[in-house]
Protein backbone atom coordinates (compact mmCIF):
# COMPACT_ATOMS: atom_id res chain seq x y z
CA UNK A 1 0.00 0.00 0.00
CA UNK A 2 1.53 3.65 -1.18
CA UNK A 3 1.83 5.36 2.05
CA UNK A 4 0.00 9.35 2.19
CA UNK A 5 2.01 12.04 1.70
CA UNK A 6 3.22 13.73 4.41
CA UNK A 7 2.75 17.30 5.56
CA UNK A 8 4.65 18.89 8.24
CA UNK A 9 2.93 22.00 10.37
CA UNK A 10 5.70 24.17 11.70
CA UNK A 11 3.22 26.06 14.46
CA UNK A 12 4.66 27.14 17.86
CA UNK A 13 1.09 27.71 18.95
CA UNK A 14 -0.24 24.18 20.01
CA UNK A 15 -4.49 24.90 19.47
CA UNK A 16 -3.36 26.33 16.26
CA UNK A 17 -0.78 23.07 15.42
CA UNK A 18 -3.12 21.13 16.46
CA UNK A 19 -6.43 22.36 14.19
CA UNK A 20 -4.33 22.23 11.28
CA UNK A 21 -2.87 18.67 11.57
CA UNK A 22 -6.54 17.44 12.50
CA UNK A 23 -7.81 19.28 9.27
CA UNK A 24 -5.16 17.52 6.94
CA UNK A 25 -5.50 14.33 8.61
CA UNK A 26 -9.45 14.38 8.49
CA UNK A 27 -8.95 14.44 4.51
CA UNK A 28 -7.66 11.04 4.26
CA UNK A 29 -5.16 12.39 2.11
CA UNK A 30 -2.17 13.28 3.62
CA UNK A 31 -0.60 12.72 6.89
CA UNK A 32 0.37 15.80 9.44
CA UNK A 33 3.33 16.02 11.45
CA UNK A 34 2.81 18.55 13.79
CA UNK A 35 6.62 20.63 14.48
CA UNK A 36 6.35 23.35 18.04
CA UNK A 37 9.69 25.08 16.39
CA UNK A 38 12.30 25.13 13.87
CA UNK A 39 14.49 22.80 15.53
CA UNK A 40 11.99 20.28 16.11
CA UNK A 41 11.59 20.91 12.27
CA UNK A 42 14.72 20.10 11.19
CA UNK A 43 15.17 17.27 13.50
CA UNK A 44 11.84 15.93 11.77
CA UNK A 45 13.34 16.64 8.56
CA UNK A 46 16.03 14.82 8.99
CA UNK A 47 14.52 11.51 10.12
CA UNK A 48 12.92 11.71 6.44
CA UNK A 49 15.62 11.87 4.78
CA UNK A 50 15.51 9.55 1.19
CA UNK A 51 18.36 7.78 -0.11
CA UNK A 52 21.69 9.44 1.60
CA UNK A 53 19.85 12.74 1.04
CA UNK A 54 20.51 12.58 -2.80
CA UNK A 55 16.82 12.33 -3.23
CA UNK A 56 14.26 14.86 -2.15
CA UNK A 57 12.81 14.63 1.47
CA UNK A 58 10.53 12.15 2.47
CA UNK A 59 8.35 15.14 3.65
CA UNK A 60 5.59 16.20 0.78
CA UNK A 61 5.00 19.85 1.84
CA UNK A 62 5.81 22.18 4.81
CA UNK A 63 3.09 24.35 6.28
CA UNK A 64 5.18 27.24 7.64
CA UNK A 65 4.26 29.67 11.00
CA UNK A 66 5.74 32.91 10.08
CA UNK A 67 6.48 34.31 13.50
CA UNK A 68 7.96 31.77 15.84
CA UNK A 69 9.76 32.54 19.27
CA UNK A 70 12.90 30.78 18.48
CA UNK A 71 12.97 30.62 15.07
CA UNK A 72 11.25 32.75 12.83
CA UNK A 73 10.00 31.82 9.72
CA UNK A 74 12.12 33.60 7.73
CA UNK A 75 15.50 31.91 9.07
CA UNK A 76 13.62 28.50 8.91
CA UNK A 77 13.39 29.01 5.22
CA UNK A 78 16.93 30.48 4.64
CA UNK A 79 18.15 27.57 6.66
CA UNK A 80 16.38 25.20 4.97
CA UNK A 81 16.79 26.19 1.68
CA UNK A 82 20.50 26.79 2.27
CA UNK A 83 20.78 22.79 3.22
CA UNK A 84 19.01 21.76 0.96
CA UNK A 85 21.71 23.31 -1.23
CA UNK A 86 23.63 21.30 -3.66
CA UNK A 87 21.80 20.26 -7.25
CA UNK A 88 19.73 23.33 -8.74
CA UNK A 89 18.12 20.26 -10.59
CA UNK A 90 16.88 18.64 -7.15
CA UNK A 91 12.73 19.22 -6.10
CA UNK A 92 12.76 21.41 -2.88
CA UNK A 93 10.35 20.59 -0.45
CA UNK A 94 7.34 23.07 -1.14
CA UNK A 95 6.74 25.46 1.84
CA UNK A 96 3.39 27.52 2.45
CA UNK A 97 4.05 30.18 4.71
CA UNK A 98 0.84 31.16 6.81
CA UNK A 99 0.88 33.92 9.46
CA UNK A 100 -1.60 36.84 10.49
CA UNK A 101 -0.43 39.42 8.31
CA UNK A 102 -0.79 42.84 8.38
CA UNK A 103 -0.35 44.96 5.01
CA UNK A 104 3.16 46.18 6.08
CA UNK A 105 4.02 42.78 6.95
CA UNK A 106 2.88 41.72 3.73
CA UNK A 107 4.56 44.54 1.63
CA UNK A 108 7.82 43.65 3.75
CA UNK A 109 7.77 40.01 2.72
CA UNK A 110 6.92 40.73 -0.67
CA UNK A 111 9.72 42.90 -1.17
CA UNK A 112 11.87 39.88 0.55
CA UNK A 113 13.23 37.77 -1.85
CA UNK A 114 12.41 35.31 0.94
CA UNK A 115 9.00 35.04 -0.59
CA UNK A 116 10.89 33.52 -3.50
CA UNK A 117 11.68 30.58 -2.08
CA UNK A 118 7.72 29.43 -0.77
CA UNK A 119 4.82 28.34 -3.23
CA UNK A 120 1.91 29.80 -1.63
CA UNK A 121 0.91 32.22 1.78
CA UNK A 122 -1.99 31.81 3.87
CA UNK A 123 -3.36 35.00 5.88
CA UNK A 124 -5.21 33.62 9.44
CA UNK A 125 -7.44 33.52 9.90
CA UNK A 126 -8.19 30.88 7.08
CA UNK A 127 -10.74 28.64 5.44
CA UNK A 128 -10.30 25.15 5.60
CA UNK A 129 -11.15 24.73 1.83
CA UNK A 130 -8.41 27.17 0.53
CA UNK A 131 -5.39 25.68 2.60
CA UNK A 132 -6.93 22.07 1.09
CA UNK A 133 -7.10 23.63 -2.31
CA UNK A 134 -3.55 25.01 -1.97
CA UNK A 135 -2.26 21.15 -0.75
CA UNK A 136 -4.29 19.51 -3.11
CA UNK A 137 -2.39 21.49 -6.08
CA UNK A 138 0.84 21.29 -4.27
CA UNK A 139 1.13 17.38 -3.54
CA UNK A 140 -1.34 16.41 -5.72
CA UNK A 141 -0.88 18.14 -9.12
CA UNK A 142 2.57 18.89 -8.19
CA UNK A 143 2.37 22.78 -8.89
CA UNK A 144 4.36 24.05 -6.10
CA UNK A 145 7.35 25.21 -8.73
CA UNK A 146 4.70 27.23 -10.98
CA UNK A 147 2.74 28.08 -7.81
CA UNK A 148 5.81 29.93 -6.29
CA UNK A 149 6.55 31.94 -9.81
CA UNK A 150 3.28 32.77 -9.52
CA UNK A 151 3.23 34.31 -5.85
CA UNK A 152 6.33 36.05 -6.78
CA UNK A 153 4.56 37.70 -9.68
CA UNK A 154 1.27 38.63 -8.14
CA UNK A 155 3.15 39.76 -4.91
CA UNK A 156 5.08 42.58 -7.08
CA UNK A 157 1.99 43.61 -8.49
CA UNK A 158 -0.02 43.86 -5.56
CA UNK A 159 3.13 46.34 -4.41
CA UNK A 160 3.49 48.30 -7.83
CA UNK A 161 -0.72 48.97 -6.94
CA UNK A 162 0.07 49.63 -3.60
CA UNK A 163 2.60 52.32 -4.72
CA UNK A 164 0.07 54.33 -7.09
CA UNK B 1 37.04 1.53 29.58
CA UNK B 2 34.59 -0.94 28.09
CA UNK B 3 33.08 1.97 25.26
CA UNK B 4 36.90 3.34 24.28
CA UNK B 5 37.98 -0.49 23.94
CA UNK B 6 34.99 -1.15 21.82
CA UNK B 7 35.32 2.25 20.23
CA UNK B 8 38.88 1.00 18.66
CA UNK B 9 37.25 -2.54 17.93
CA UNK B 10 34.17 -0.55 16.06
CA UNK B 11 36.11 2.46 14.41
CA UNK B 12 37.29 0.08 11.10
CA UNK B 13 34.41 -1.95 11.02
CA UNK B 14 32.74 1.33 10.32
CA UNK B 15 35.14 2.35 7.82
CA UNK B 16 34.82 -0.67 6.17
CA UNK B 17 30.48 -0.28 6.40
CA UNK B 18 31.17 3.45 4.92
CA UNK B 19 32.98 2.10 2.57
CA UNK B 20 31.47 -0.99 1.02
CA UNK B 21 27.50 0.12 1.60
CA UNK B 22 28.28 4.10 0.88
CA UNK B 23 30.04 3.29 -2.43
CA UNK B 24 27.40 1.15 -3.78
CA UNK B 25 24.86 2.95 -1.94
CA UNK B 26 26.25 6.59 -3.73
CA UNK B 27 26.03 5.19 -6.67
CA UNK B 28 22.99 3.89 -6.97
CA UNK B 29 20.97 6.33 -5.26
CA UNK B 30 23.14 9.26 -7.59
CA UNK B 31 21.10 7.18 -10.11
CA UNK B 32 17.93 7.64 -8.45
CA UNK B 33 18.44 11.12 -7.94
CA UNK B 34 19.32 11.87 -11.68
CA UNK B 35 15.91 9.74 -12.96
CA UNK B 36 14.02 11.91 -10.06
CA UNK B 37 15.26 15.45 -10.86
CA UNK B 38 14.91 14.38 -15.09
CA UNK B 39 11.11 12.75 -14.02
CA UNK B 40 10.84 16.03 -12.06
CA UNK B 41 11.39 18.73 -14.35
CA UNK B 42 9.88 17.41 -17.39
CA UNK B 43 6.70 17.09 -15.27
CA UNK B 44 7.15 20.40 -14.99
CA UNK B 45 7.80 21.56 -18.17
CA UNK B 46 4.65 19.18 -19.33
CA UNK B 47 2.26 20.55 -16.36
CA UNK B 48 3.10 24.21 -17.40
CA UNK B 49 2.31 23.26 -21.24
CA UNK B 50 -0.98 21.36 -20.26
CA UNK B 51 -2.74 23.23 -17.43
CA UNK B 52 -1.18 26.76 -17.47
CA UNK B 53 -1.08 27.20 -21.68
CA UNK B 54 -1.21 31.10 -21.79
CA UNK B 55 1.55 31.14 -19.08
CA UNK B 56 3.62 28.68 -20.90
CA UNK B 57 2.95 30.36 -24.34
CA UNK B 58 3.54 33.84 -23.27
CA UNK B 59 7.26 32.56 -21.99
CA UNK B 60 7.70 30.46 -24.76
CA UNK B 61 6.68 33.81 -27.45
CA UNK B 62 9.17 35.75 -24.94
CA UNK B 63 12.14 33.37 -24.86
CA UNK B 64 12.06 33.51 -28.99
CA UNK B 65 11.63 36.83 -29.05
CA UNK B 66 14.62 37.63 -26.49
CA UNK B 67 16.79 34.78 -28.53
CA UNK B 68 16.11 36.98 -32.07
CA UNK B 69 17.06 39.86 -30.82
CA UNK B 70 20.06 38.73 -28.84
CA UNK B 71 21.42 37.63 -32.66
CA UNK B 72 20.99 41.03 -33.83
CA UNK B 73 21.78 44.79 -33.19
CA UNK B 74 19.73 46.57 -31.90
CA UNK B 75 18.71 49.01 -34.21
CA UNK B 76 17.89 46.74 -36.85
CA UNK B 77 15.35 44.66 -34.43
CA UNK B 78 11.78 45.39 -35.56
CA UNK B 79 10.32 42.08 -33.91
CA UNK B 80 7.56 42.66 -31.13
CA UNK B 81 6.13 40.77 -29.12
CA UNK B 82 2.81 40.58 -31.21
CA UNK B 83 4.53 39.90 -34.21
CA UNK B 84 6.52 36.88 -32.54
CA UNK B 85 2.48 35.57 -31.50
CA UNK B 86 1.32 36.01 -35.26
CA UNK B 87 4.12 33.30 -36.44
CA UNK B 88 3.56 30.90 -33.85
CA UNK B 89 0.03 31.01 -33.26
CA UNK B 90 0.34 28.17 -30.49
CA UNK B 91 2.96 26.88 -28.60
CA UNK B 92 3.87 22.65 -29.40
CA UNK B 93 4.42 20.32 -27.02
CA UNK B 94 7.72 20.98 -25.34
CA UNK B 95 9.59 17.81 -26.96
CA UNK B 96 12.91 20.12 -27.61
CA UNK B 97 12.85 20.75 -23.66
CA UNK B 98 12.58 16.83 -22.61
CA UNK B 99 14.83 16.69 -25.12
CA UNK B 100 17.58 18.87 -23.79
CA UNK B 101 16.73 17.93 -20.59
CA UNK B 102 17.75 14.01 -21.71
CA UNK B 103 20.86 15.31 -23.09
CA UNK B 104 21.75 17.25 -19.77
CA UNK B 105 20.88 14.27 -17.83
CA UNK B 106 22.63 11.92 -19.42
CA UNK B 107 25.90 14.20 -19.86
CA UNK B 108 25.82 14.86 -15.82
CA UNK B 109 25.18 10.98 -15.30
CA UNK B 110 28.49 9.71 -15.07
CA UNK B 111 29.46 12.73 -12.94
CA UNK B 112 26.61 12.25 -10.41
CA UNK B 113 27.59 8.82 -10.27
CA UNK B 114 31.14 9.51 -9.10
CA UNK B 115 30.01 12.12 -6.82
CA UNK B 116 27.59 9.00 -5.55
CA UNK B 117 30.53 7.03 -4.97
CA UNK B 118 32.30 9.59 -2.78
CA UNK B 119 29.99 11.15 -0.67
CA UNK B 120 28.01 7.98 -0.23
CA UNK B 121 30.72 6.76 2.18
CA UNK B 122 31.25 10.29 4.09
CA UNK B 123 27.18 10.33 4.38
CA UNK B 124 26.87 6.42 5.87
CA UNK B 125 30.20 7.10 8.08
CA UNK B 126 28.41 10.10 9.63
CA UNK B 127 25.42 8.47 10.06
CA UNK B 128 27.08 5.52 11.57
CA UNK B 129 29.28 6.98 13.80
CA UNK B 130 26.48 9.44 14.67
CA UNK B 131 24.34 6.80 15.97
CA UNK B 132 27.38 4.37 18.19
CA UNK B 133 28.42 8.04 20.12
CA UNK B 134 24.55 8.50 20.50
CA UNK B 135 24.52 4.50 22.09
CA UNK B 136 27.72 5.86 24.01
CA UNK B 137 25.92 8.74 25.12
CA UNK B 138 22.87 7.36 26.20
CA UNK B 139 24.57 4.49 27.46
CA UNK B 140 26.35 6.29 29.85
Amino acid sequence: MKSKPIVLVVEDDRDQSDLVVDIINETGLYQAIPAYDGEHAFSILKGHERGFNFLSNGIACILLDWQMPKMNGEVFIKRLRAEEGGSPFKRHIPIVIFSAYSDKERLQLAKDPTLGLASGYIVKPFEEEELLTLLKRIIIHREAEILREILIEREARWVKELRK
Amino acid sequence: MLNGLLTIVLFPLIIVWSVCYGVLGGIFFKLLAVYENWINLNRLQIIQWKRYPLRSYNKFTSAILAHRMKSKPIELIALTNSQIQTEFKREPFPFLVIVVNTLIALVLLPFALLMGAFQGPVFVFRKTWGAWQNILQTGS
